[in-house]
């Protein structure tokens, strides 16, 4: 979550917020009265009530304005002992790009769609370098222990691991990135294990 | 002007040596060597003979510590030895590999001293070429760095501008991080794309940094790329490249993993590709660093089937020399015993020798896009920056 939080007020003007959204390359803000979260106005919002950029520059109305006119409420919140992947959840069914992290009544952060995708990006570990591994399981208790444990005797460190539902039922996919040069003994023992490699495959020879 | 090509050599290079099993054996070399013997093409006054690489001069590639590191581990089991690297299944400790190690830089280095004094045109150590050691630890079967070593010589020694082109399937990991700040080496490594292999680096923003920014240079290929594509994004790259940088010297590393038959990656290149690799390089190196060209080893783990085929080509090539069409059938009779595979009776590969690749122009496609990507970049900052 990013925090502190930038937000407004109920009568705060659409032209001012429109001027914070670009002053902190921001398309999100919370509007906070007393201290506690009563709406929320987006870069989407601001611009719908702006005039177009080919019919005039008439902003005096932008000025008088305020975004309580404009705002949403009630606003979807999470809380901060919420899971990542719940808020992930929320702003996949609402459509929506921000949730506002509300403890006590307070606004005590924000996460963005963009921040899931960051923290997404960083969990499937495509930046730690490794060789790429992927192995057919069945769904059921030991198989993700039993590869490990192959590539564990061999001394070799596993750097990121994914373990995501295969497309046949009953089945997952298993996506390591290891840190080993020469796989060939590991792929050999994983097969003799009963487990399927879909990667690597074999070519030519 | 000496001799057009020296090669670098000592039975002795066969101690860097991990196990009977290990896939990076110096038999590779041997049967390289043996396979030249059988065509006349390696006079015994075309040989130099390398010493190992002082202490002083590993410094120029290793942290003095990590030096230390391998020579105390050298010869025994030690538990410092898996945070430098060392004792891992890809680069398990071995006696000796101190000395082994330091002899195989000692060849680099002759080789560079030999091409900068004149001495020859073009030197090649197929011993060397071990582009994945760092600075303080080892990895992927690579103790000292020998390529690190011999471009760190020509800078200080010589104040050479040094390019480095690396056209293993593994990303030249090694040697980029070791001049990734240096703008009067220009890396290019041509690899598998590291989504699947070892390193897992390579990627085309990888570009150097500081002073040093745009002269690294990364082709990460599609896997089951093939020889018209892998050519073809060579080609686009690596002349380009090389013409804009004017260095005074190339490096090269030879490394011949990605052929279809290698066991280690996935790239599906013929010996057409190194041929002409091999030519290109060869000719850039008249054409813009006076004809001087240091070619080292690298991978290569299909030992009897395609390693002494192509490194041939690449000594052919560089001595000037024409390789017969077909393998002594001699030799060939000597080998299969021991080879466990059917071995090929030419040097090169015909059209057709494997399986069509069903997702080819789905593979081309992608590898156009990465190179337009890559050369998108480049140019904007050779415009810039010289």
């Amino acid at each position: 979550m990013q925090s502190p939080v930038i937000t407004a007020a109920p009568d705060t003007s659409i032209y001012t917020a429109l001027q914070t959204l670009h002053n902190h390359n921001i398309r999100h803000l919370p509007v906070i009265e007393n201290e506690t979260l009563v709406g929320i106005i987006s870069d989407r919002d601001l611009r719908d009530a702006s005039p177009s950029s080919l019919t005039g520059s008439e902003t005096s109305l932008l000025h008088r304005l305020p975004v309580r006119e404009i705002m949403s409420s009630p606003v979807i919140t999470v809380h901060p002992l919420d899971f990542f992947d719940e808020a992930a959840r929320l702003l996949y069914e609402h459509k929506i790009g921000c949730l506002p992290v509300v403890s006590n009544r307070q606004v005590i952060g924000i996460i963005s769609g963009t921040d899931i995708l960051r923290h997404l990006v960083g969990m499937l570990g495509i930046m730690a370098p490794g060789s790429y591994l992927e192995v057919d399981i069945p769904d059921r208790p030991g198989a993700l222990a039993e590869v490990t444990q192959i590539i564990k005797d061999h001394g070799i460190n596993v750097a990121s691991v994914l373990l995501c539902p295969a497309r046949e039922d009953g089945r997952k996919c298993l996506i390591l990135r290891v840190q080993a040069f020469n796989l060939s003994k590991v792929l050999r023992e994983i097969e003799g294990a009963g487990y399927r490699i879909m990667w690597p495959v074999a070519t030519g020879g | 002007m000496g001799k057009q090509a020296g090669f670098i050599y000592t039975p002795e290079f066969a101690q860097y040596n991990f196990h009977a099993d290990h896939p990076f054996g110096m038999k590779r070399l041997e049967l390289t060597l043996e396979l030249l013997q059988a065509v006349d093409l390696l006079p015994p006054e075309a040989i130099m003979q390398p010493s190992e690489a002082t202490f002083e001069e590993l410094l120029l590639a290793h942290d003095r510590d990590y030096i230390e590191a391998v020579q105390r581990i050298s010869g025994r089991e030690a538990t410092e030895a898996v945070e430098r690297g060392l004792g891992t299944e890809d680069t398990p400790v071995f006696p000796g590999m101190h000395r082994a190690s330091a002899l195989i830089v000692g060849g680099s280095l002759l080789g560079a001293r030999a091409v900068m004094e004149g001495e020859v045109d073009h030197a090649v150590n197929l011993a060397g070429g071990l582009h994945h050691a760092m600075r303080e630890k080892a990895a992927g079967f690579c103790i000292y760095n020998d390529a690190v070593a011999a471009i760190a010589f020509l800078r200080s020694k010589y104040n050479a501008r040094v390019a480095y082109v690396d056209i293993d399937a593994h990303h030249g990991d090694g040697v980029q991080a070791a001049f990734y700040n240096d703008p009067n080496v220009l890396t290019v490594s041509i690899h598998e794309t590291g989504r699947y292999l070892f390193p897992g680096t390579g990627y085309i923003n990888e570009r150097g940094a500081g002073s040093g920014f745009g002269f690294s240079v990364n082709v990460p290929l599609e896997a089951f790329t093939e020889d018209g594509s892998w050519i073809k994004s060579f080609e686009a790259v690596v002349p380009y490249m090389l013409g804009a940088f004017r260095p005074e010297i190339i490096v090269t590393q030879n490394g011949c993993d990605a052929h279809y038959l290698d066991p280690l990656t996935h790239l599906c290149c013929t010996t057409n590709a190194y041929s002409i690799a091999f030519h290109q390089l060869h000719l850039l190196a008249h054409r813009v660093a006076g004809g001087r060209l240091l070619a080292l080893g690298g991978g290569g783990y299909d030992w009897w089937r395609v390693v002494p085929r192509v490194w041939s080509a690449l000594w052919a090539e560089l001595s000037g020399k024409k390789l017969p069409a077909e393998i002594p059938a001699s030799l060939l009779e000597k080998w299969s015993s021991r080879a466990g595979a059917e071995l090929p009776a030419t040097f090169g590969d015909s059209p057709g020798c494997f399986a069509p690749i069903p997702r080819r122009t789905e593979i081309e496609e992608k590898n156009v896009i990465t190179v337009r990507n890559l050369l998108d970049g480049l140019m904007y900052q050779f415009a810039k920056y010289t």
